[in-house]
């Protein structure tokens, strides 16, 4: 092939689209300008987790894997930790409690067939939505919604999306709502927003079993960086499933929690619990 | 309005002045999603479409792009449910907002206007005009697109030939039962791309022997940029111009999640609508004019 000048004026421009793509783009490192460091760092826990045996992926953050290549190192390198040390002590404890709960969990993947981990022990394990046995008997727990992270992140939210942030953060404040026996909590969302009249979309996911939601009030995953979208929180814990097959009990505190950087922001990130 | 249309005096003009006409209009139908744009958009392609081509344009635009522009206005909501206004739940549980409504028919106004204005921009800017305006920038590139914008009307037209020819033998997709007449078409369709391939390489080495693309080429053209062709590109330039001055001061500015709003109208800010339209209908008016002259020069009329 003959080297013209066009051909070469073609490559040197092709070049600067990709040099200011890159730089235009990646807004999930806008956020954190130590996402490098944070990756490495995240490798390692990973590393340490493993051995530990607790490595847990949350299914809310369904694109914790495969987000960025760190996340993806950290899965590989788990795996291979996984791998080396003595599979024996890979989630004992927490496999054997899931088990004696009833939770099926594959010995070659050593997750459910939804892609769950074992429950850590003292924590429900899932409940499939179908086989769920929905009572009349009407019960009580405490619900709230909020995004008080994007307060902290307003250079990174959706311009059009300003006007929709509360001023304190909070969409719903802590209320005691009514639910009935053997409902989820994604049941419980969904009657309250209604009944309030706060927007709310999900998507169900078959693969995980479970709806995923997209947004809340009109703020949706991604709308405040790469990394931001809505997780549940549970008595202090993010479950390690989806709110479909999280049944609720007497007294529980749910809260729904805007993330802008994978739960991390918020004591909920992949690898932390 | 007669059946087949009126002669457009307008692809008479510079292939320049059409490109350039074109090339504003489709962006601006595209890029503009402010309610009011969309609309003068689809009304000025419907009327140029309707001027050029008759009644052939009308049955295209009001049987097969209205009904394509209600289909896809309605698939919008039943897919998205964004928005701050909630009318009622779906069936699945999901809202359904009357800002994904409104975004659903700007979308496919959106559609429709751009298909009309390319189906107007396929009789005006013929391939040879085209090449005359690419073919020495970028030959090769120029020359696949003129013929990639002709490859659906040149079909359209190889595959009635394939199918007469087949007819003459009884093997036209209207002789027969069901099974023959699918294997009758599928014969159709097997020929038809055969020769388009053939077609593809013939063209290829055809405008290789003539020597296309080479440097030092020259090539005839009938086109010259006359007195009239200026006055239209600036009237074209300046209204494109006026528009853009428009988008930057954000008076066409529209958004439609979470809330469907606007830039609030002004005496000053109709005016880049008012230039919008005005581009739209550029070709309708010169056409205009050039039919009162040629009346003019008729002896008894």
């Amino acid at each position: 092939m003959k080297i013209s000048r066009n051909k070469i004026y073609a490559a040197i421009a092709i070049v600067a689209v990709l040099v200011i793509a890159f730089c235009w783009g990646g807004g999930f490192a806008k956020g954190s300008p130590s996402s490098d460091l944070d990756n490495k760092t995240s490798v390692e826990t990973a590393q340490k987790a493993a051995t530990d045996g607790a490595v847990k992926a949350d299914t809310e953050t369904k694109s914790a894997i495969g987000t960025t290549t760190g996340a993806v190192e950290t899965e590989k390198s788990a795996e291979a930790a996984k791998a080396t040390a003595s599979a024996v002590k890979v989630d004992q404890k927490a496999v054997a409690y899931s088990e004696s709960k009833g939770m099926k969990i594959d010995k070659s993947t050593g997750k459910d067939k939804y892609q769950t981990d074992p429950v850590p022990e003292g924590k429900p394990i899932p409940v499939e939505p179908g086989t769920a046995n929905i009572t009349k008997t009407a019960k009580t727990c405490t619900m709230s919604i909020e995004c008080k992270t994007i307060l902290d992140n307003m250079d990174n939210l959706n311009k059009e999306k300003v006007e929709l942030v509360p001023e304190n953060g909070v969409i719903m404040p802590p209320t005691t709502v009514t639910f009935y026996e053997g409902e989820s909590v994604f049941n419980l969302l969904q009657r309250e927003t209604k009944k309030n009249k706060i927007h709310m979309e999900f998507v169900n996911t078959p693969i995980y079993n479970s709806a995923y939601i997209e947004g809340i009030n009109n703020l949706y995953e991604f709308d405040c960086g790469e990394l931001s979208g809505w997780m549940y929180k549970v008595n202090g814990w993010f479950p390690n499933y989806g709110c479909s097959r999280y049944v609720i009990k007497q007294g529980d505190v749910i809260e729904w929690i805007y993330t802008c950087d994978l739960g991390r922001d918020i004591g909920g990130g992949f690898n932390e619990q | 309005m007669n059946n087949k249309g009126h002669i457009d005096a307008f692809s008479s003009y510079h292939p320049l002045v059409n490109f350039l006409y074109f090339a504003l209009v489709l962006l601006y139908s595209m890029v503009l999603m402010h309610p009011a744009c969309l609309a003068i958009s689809l009304i000025g392609a419907f009327t140029y479409s309707i001027y050029m081509k008759g009644i052939k344009a009308v049955k295209f635009n009001f049987f097969i792009l209205l009904p394509m522009l209600v289909v896809t206005a309605v698939i919008n909501p039943a897919f998205n449910h964004e928005g701050a206004t909630i009318l009622t739940y779906l069936p699945n549980g999901n809202p359904l907002t009357l800002e994904s409504i409104l975004y659903g028919v700007a979308a496919s106004t959106m559609m429709a206007a751009v298909i009309c204005w390319f189906s107007c921009y396929n009789e005006v800017m013929t391939s040879d005009k085209f090449v005359y305006l690419f073919g020495r920038i970028i030959p090769a590139l120029s020359l696949i697109l003129s013929m990639i914008l002709r490859f659906v009307p040149r079909f359209k037209a190889q595959i009635a030939v394939i199918s007469n020819a087949q007819k003459c033998v009884g093997r036209d997709i209207s002789n027969g039962g069901i099974l023959q007449r699918a294997r009758h078409g599928l014969t159709i369709l097997s020929i038809m791309i055969t020769w388009a391939m053939e077609n593809a390489i013939e063209t290829a080495d055809s405008m290789k022997s003539r020597g296309y693309g080479l440097p030092g080429r020259t090539a005839f053209s009938i086109f010259k940029l006359e007195p009239r062709d200026k006055k239209a590109l600036t009237a074209i330039g300046g209204l494109g111009f006026f528009v853009l001055l428009g988008v930057c001061f954000g008076s066409l500015y529209f958004r439609y999640y979470p809330t469907a709003k606007g830039h609030p109208l002004g005496i000053l800010s109709t005016l880049p609508f008012l230039a919008y339209a005005a581009l739209c209908i550029v070709p309708i008016i010169i056409n205009q004019q050039e039919e009162k002259q040629w009346k003019a020069t008729q002896l008894n009329s």
